[in-house]
């Protein structure tokens, strides 16, 4: 497999699972209007609930790494205890947003419950092997082929089909009445609850599914990458995916694809590439700063936030509504 | 016991600091009713903005008073130029929130490309320190306690003594009424955030002061126990917020000794939510205040 | 549920206070089934106020609320507006990001779509519910005269189309007992007329509505009975045509 081929699986797979988690968070802030600054948790969730299901117990493997569980499922099974992990967590997050809490509180209640999880997990170490993070051992264990280039795109394959079926899943829940109704809640919570919709249950039920999607990002992509630590899903992650929602069009799925292509593979590997452009290395190493594309990534995708609420709220592909005649109909 | 005074003595002076800044968000928020992620990020700069003085031979206390006016201006800068427009526009709150957010983002990575991202420190502090009632408190510990109830109290007068106070305490309380009654809310909502853009500067070298060292995240990282601290007094309720970010403070070194010290942040963290979830308003602010806030 | 020979709605001794505001102060009155009730009283008397507790958006610092004669107090409003209680609000809120039609049939009661065998089921299990809440949808807008805005986003519509909206919306959602804040502000006069002869036409059909309005003209024409407020009490109740004439009422508005 050479270089390029190998470049284009990862970016096929980021992209895959980059999409599943923005159309969960997309569900959850741009259809049903809550700010879900937690929502990388829910990624989270499902990375460490795969990890803990394929890895053995850990005394099996020499105990260098510390965790809970340790089952040895294979990789369907897994895959499915991520999508429920995700799922669970998605509802506890949102149990924060139960009380009726303005927005803006509700937001920042859910960054905090980022906050706390990734604080609890670094420090307590028998848990998830804190700072460190797990290691998947043997790596890439979802399939047996012992061809790694032919596992690989099976890999993809696998990685589409789920994409495929979570937006299947996802258009049950933005089309059709009860869409309707989430992007009510979304406009007006008091003028919904008037017209008898119970918005806590509707909340609840959309952090699921959404959280179900975050988790399936998590599980496919830790099963890819092999590992997983704190480092990965900081509080700022979730922002990322926010500018995806924001720049593709809140609400609307086909923009937030075209969003999170954007965002995801433009800017964050565009980043990742100008890594290897021998030149900006120069600069780097003339300057001693290692990271500075990658910080000055983070600037990128905050201004383009801020840009497009000033003066694209509504984003690239605008949320459509269904017609249904003029006069006569 | 002795570990549970000097824990006390501990978050007495980190209290000051997270005090001093609580209440710097609560009159801003009290004021505008706009959540300021980016406050972080500000106290960070205004870290920042005292290395640089410091660097030049300048002393700490000058250039905490300079970080100070230099935050606030940026404060007002930011409002003006950001904030209020989209407020004006009707832009929904959690979209200002995720502004907010981001800016805070923006900013702190701006500071790390002209700063770097390793840690920093204003140097070795004097090594003087003070026994009190068995808790151990450094000079420049003291000397930020006691400068936090100064700016207090100073605070306290200018609210409760002079027109201006009055002025910001109607506008706080009803915007509308407070216009119509010939107040410029538009140049009293300037002065709010000024102050809180003040006391978030000073607040950021006083913390910078106390710490042995500190990098961009510094305002990140005391962002929740300000707000926890806020929240815990009662939004716009600037004593609400000094008593808030002393129960903060010392709950969270008391966690620290007796727990694990990485469980310090989980104490506002924590402190935060339930607040959130159970008395919004504050310990000590009324209910049908926040109600009026939602509806 | 319930008896159907007392009043819908009773209200008894209820409280509500905003910090030392008593905004309602012991109020009490009831509404007759497929009856229109009248709440008058100057700016600021406390009828948004008293509302918002009967419709479950605000608690009740104190006293009752009993539809068909079971206590409702304090119930969430989504609750009382499944058993039939629907209210506007002062302030017309719609839903901006929806079609002004959208806003209608999102407030249909009981849509399958909505339910979980709908989101497993899709579209072949609730199409054909849907197809009628569409007609229905249309006939509203048609007799409101909004029909050539059915696509239109409502966040884009005047505030009178808004207000007209919210009303629409609330029928939509087949209520018993509408309770109704000003929601003749802000329309055309030809519009209030048809909004009156439409809401005459309803109470024949049996609903009931607590309406809260500053015309006494329309209020004369629509209401069996009147209840008047001021300073959070009950002032005074009756016919209008004989509360017109009272002392206390008079000065009621006069000082108010
Ligand atoms: N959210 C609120 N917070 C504080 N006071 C309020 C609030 N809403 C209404 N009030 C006060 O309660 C009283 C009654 O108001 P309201 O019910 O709106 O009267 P009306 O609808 O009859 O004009 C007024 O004195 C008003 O100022
Ligand atoms: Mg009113």
């Amino acid at each position: 497999m050479g270089a390029w081929e190998y470049y284009l699986v990862v970016l096929l797979v980021y992209l895959g699972t980059d999409l599943l988690a923005a159309w969960g968070l997309n569900l959850e802030f741009g259809v049903t209007g809550v700010a879900n600054l937690g929502y990388i948790v829910t990624i989270a969730a499902g990375a460490y609930a795969y990890v803990i299901c394929t890895l053995g117990s850990p005394a099996s493997a020499g105990g260098f790494q510390e965790y809970v569980g340790g089952f040895g499922l294979p990789f369907p099974v897994a895959l499915a205890a991520g999508i429920v992990a995700g799922s669970v967590v998605g509802v506890l997050i949102g149990v924060t947003g139960l009380k009726r809490l303005r927005q803006d509180y509700q937001a920042i209640a859910m960054l905090v419950v980022s906050l706390m999880a990734a604080t609890v997990v670094t420090a307590d170490t028998p848990f998830l092997n804190g700072n460190a993070g797990l290691v998947i051992l043997p790596q890439f264990a979802p399939l047996s082929d012992q061809d790694p280039e032919v596992q690989r795109w099976v890999y993809v394959g696998i990685v589409a089909a789920v994409c495929v079926l979570g937006y299947l899943v996802l258009r049950r829940f933005t089309t059709g009445p009860i869409g309707r109704t989430l992007r009510a809640v979304r406009d007006d919570e008091y003028a919904a609850a008037a017209i008898g919709k119970d918005i806590v249950v509707l909340r609840l039920v959309v952090q699921a599914a959404g959280g179900a999607l975050g988790g399936a990002s998590g599980a496919l992509l830790v099963a890819f990458i092999g590992g997983w630590s704190p480092g990965a899903w900081a509080y700022v992650e979730t922002l990322a995916l926010l500018t995806a929602v924001i720049v593709g069009g809140m609400g609307n799925d086909r923009g937030v694809s075209v969003g999170t292509f954007l965002i995801a593979i433009l800017i964050l590997q565009g980043v990742q590439f100008l890594n290897d452009v021998p030149a900006l290395k120069a600069i780097e190493g003339l300057l001693n700063r290692p990271a500075l594309t990658q910080d000055l990534g983070w600037i990128v995708l905050g201004t383009l936030t801020i840009l497009f609420i000033w003066f694209r709220p509504q984003g690239i592909l605008p949320e459509r509504r269904p017609k249904y005649g003029g006069i006569r109909g | 016991m002795q570990l549970l005074i000097e824990a006390i003595g501990f978050g007495i002076a980190s209290g000051a600091v997270i005090a001093l800044g609580a209440v710097g968000f609560s009159v801003q928020f009290g004021m505008s009713n706009v959540l300021n992620i980016t406050y972080g990020a500000l106290m960070t700069l205004g870290a920042y903005i005292g290395l640089f003085l410091i660097d030049r031979g300048i002393s700490p206390w000058a250039a905490l008073a300079i970080a100070g006016v230099v935050v606030g201006a940026a404060s007002v800068a930011f409002n003006r130029g950001l904030l209020a427009p989209l407020v004006r526009r009707g832009t929904r709150a959690f979209a200002i929130v995720i502004v907010t957010v981001s800016a805070g983002v923006v900013l702190q990575y701006v500071i790390v490309v002209f700063a770097g991202p390793d840690a920093k420190s204003y140097g070795e502090q004097s090594g003087q320190t003070f026994h009190l009632l068995g808790m151990v408190l450094t000079a420049s510990e003291v000397t930020i306690v006691v400068l936090a109830a100064a700016l207090m109290l100073g605070l306290h007068l200018l609210l409760t003594r002079t027109t201006l106070g009055r002025a910001m305490r109607a506008t706080a309380s009803n915007r509308i009424l407070a216009q119509s009654c010939g107040i410029a809310t538009d140049r009293i909502s300037d002065i709010a955030w000024m102050l809180s853009g003040m006391l978030c500067g000073a607040a950021g070298v006083a913390l910078a002061i106390t710490t042995v060292s500190f990098d961009f995240s510094l305002g990140a990282v005391f962002l929740i126990p300000m707000i926890a601290a806020a929240v815990l007094g009662g939004i716009g309720q600037p004593y609400g917020a000094m008593v808030g970010g002393l129960v903060v403070g010392v709950a969270s070194e008391l966690a620290a000794a007796f727990t694990n010290p990485a469980y310090r942040e989980v104490v506002a963290f924590g402190i935060l939510i339930v607040m959130l979830l159970v008395r919004p308003h504050g310990l000590f602010g009324a209910a049908w205040a926040t109600r009026r806030l939602m509806a | 549920m319930g008896s159907s020979s007392g009043p819908i709605l009773e209200v008894r001794d209820l409280v509500k206070h905003y910090g030392g505001v008593r905004a309602v102060d012991g109020i009490s009155f009831a509404v007759e089934r497929g009856t229109i009730t009248g709440l008058i009283g100057p700016n600021g008397a406390g009828k948004s106020t008293a509302l918002n507790v009967i419709a479950g958006f605000l608690p009740p610092d104190g006293g009752r609320v009993l539809l068909d004669g079971e206590d409702v107090t304090g119930q969430p409003m989504h609750r009382l507006a499944r058993q039939g209680v629907v209210r506007t609000f002062q302030m017309a809120r719609v839903f901006g990001g929806l079609t002004t039609i959208e806003n209608l049939l999102v407030a249909a009661p009981a849509q399958l779509g909505e339910t979980a065998t709908g989101l497993i089921g899709g579209k072949r299990l609730w199409g054909g519910q849907e197809s009628e809440l569409i007609e229905r949808a249309k006939e509203m807008l048609t007799a409101f005269g909004m029909r050539d805005k059915a696509d239109e986003q409502a966040r884009n519509l005047s505030g009178g189309q808004k207000r007209a909206v919210e009303t629409m919306r609330a029928l939509m959602a087949r209520p018993k007992l509408l309770l109704l804040d000003e929601p003749m502000a802000g329309l055309s006069p030809s519009l209030s007329k048809q909004l009156e002869d439409l809401f005459l036409e309803l109470t024949h059909d049996g609903l009931s509505m607590l309406l809260v309005e500053h015309s006494l003209d329309t209020v004369e024409r629509l209401c069996t009975k009147v209840v008047v407020m001021a300073q959070g009490k009950v002032l005074a109740e009756g016919r209008m045509s004989e509360l017109r004439t009272r002392r206390e009422v008079q000065d009621a508005y006069v000082i108010g």
